[in-house]
């Protein structure tokens, strides 16, 4: 431990360097671990589109709840959350785009400050999140999801700054 | 990219999304894993954390009840935690400089930027172990040396290279280790 007036650097006591071996010979060759986990995520894949279903699911349960609640309180936060969720995990389940559009909710949420929210808007931005999911538009190369991603974020670009300028 | 055996590790995964959570313990057992417990929100993650003393924790940012900052500030409290030093993942959709300075002022050791791919999870959990930083106290903090801390969002040449391959550091650990055995 080494220390100044002000602070103290301190070495860890554990080193977990003693608790991973590198593999060496046969052992390497034989064993990629990413390529090993990168399979696995292919054929874990199956799955996705279930579960991405289950995720919009939440999305869309807890947006009625928060415009229940007027987007106020615990009930937005929970959409936010949501729609957090499926903006971080849809890529890696093989739905970027979706994981995008979903980020526009987290965008407007962000922005609002004291602001009233544009529910029409929001209420889109969820038509289109379920509407890409339904028919498994998985990227930017899916017209539709491309033509409602783009219209939608540039809605959203707008709003933001008017909502960011009302705080001014 | 040298390989590890990292069974000898064992890893608590916290994150409030069941699928994460799956994907993630997914990863890790195809990297040699064979202890993966897991958390769905920050209580449950510090009660596993005091009884059963994982090695690393993977965290997300965003959870309900206490989210995975409040875990972190939590697990590097030297006063009430039984291992202060833990390495500490935090996975997160945000990736605003704001946040990682956040994420970093808390103690967070790596920030993986979600979406997460096999590559960049085991290139954290190496780096975490690979190339451990010493922690700094000050009045206000106890983490890993901030310094070292890197941007995810950073356009320049960058010293830890998150693609290990050209990390000369790293491989420098490595070659020490096998010298080693």
């Amino acid at each position: 431990m080494s220390a100044s007036n002000s602070y103290e650097v301190i070495e860890p006591p554990s080193d977990l360097r003693s608790k991973v071996k590198v593999l060496t010979g046969r052992q390497a060759a034989e064993f990629d671990p990413v390529a090993r986990a990168e399979q696995a995520l292919t054929r874990m894949s199956v799955s996705f589109p279930l579960w991405m279903n289950e995720e919009v699911e939440t999305l869309s349960s807890t947006h009625k709840e928060a415009k229940a609640a007027g987007f106020k309180g615990e009930a937005t936060e929970n959409f936010y959350r949501s729609a957090h969720n499926l903006r971080g995990q849809a890529a890696t389940m093989g739905f970027p785009v979706v994981g995008n559009t979903a980020g526009l909710v987290c965008e407007l949420i962000e922005a609002r400050g004291e602001e009233e929210l544009p529910a029409a808007l929001i209420a889109s931005i969820i038509q289109a999140v379920r509407a890409m999911v339904r028919e498994d538009a998985k990227g930017l190369s899916n017209e539709m999801a491309a033509a409602l991603f783009s219209e939608l974020r540039g809605l959203t670009a707008s709003e933001v700054a008017r909502l960011e300028a009302a705080q001014e | 990219m040298s390989h590890f055996d990292l069974s000898s590790l064992r890893f608590l995964v916290v994150d409030d999304n069941v699928h994460m959570r799956r994907i993630v313990r997914m990863l890790l057992m195809s990297y040699g894993a064979r202890e993966v417990m897991d958390a769905e929100d920050g209580a449950l993650a510090l009660e596993i954390f005091n009884s059963q003393l994982p090695d690393i924790v993977i965290a997300d940012w965003s959870m309900p009840v206490f989210d995975g900052l409040e875990l972190t500030r939590m697990l590097r409290n030297t006063d009430s935690s039984p291992n202060a030093y833990v390495p500490i993942i935090m996975m997160t959709g945000h990736s605003e400089r704001k946040r990682v300075i956040e994420a970093r002022d808390a103690g967070v050791t790596e920030f993986l930027c979600k979406p997460i791919s096999a590559r960049d999870l085991y290139v954290r959990i190496l780096s975490a172990v690979l190339k451990p930083r010493p922690f700094i106290k000050t009045k206000n903090f106890f983490g890993p040396d901030r310094r070292r801390f890197v941007n995810p969002n950073f356009g320049g040449n960058d010293r830890r290279a998150t693609n290990t391959e050209d990390d000369p550091e790293l491989d420098a650990v490595t070659e020490e280790m096998q010298r080693a055995g």
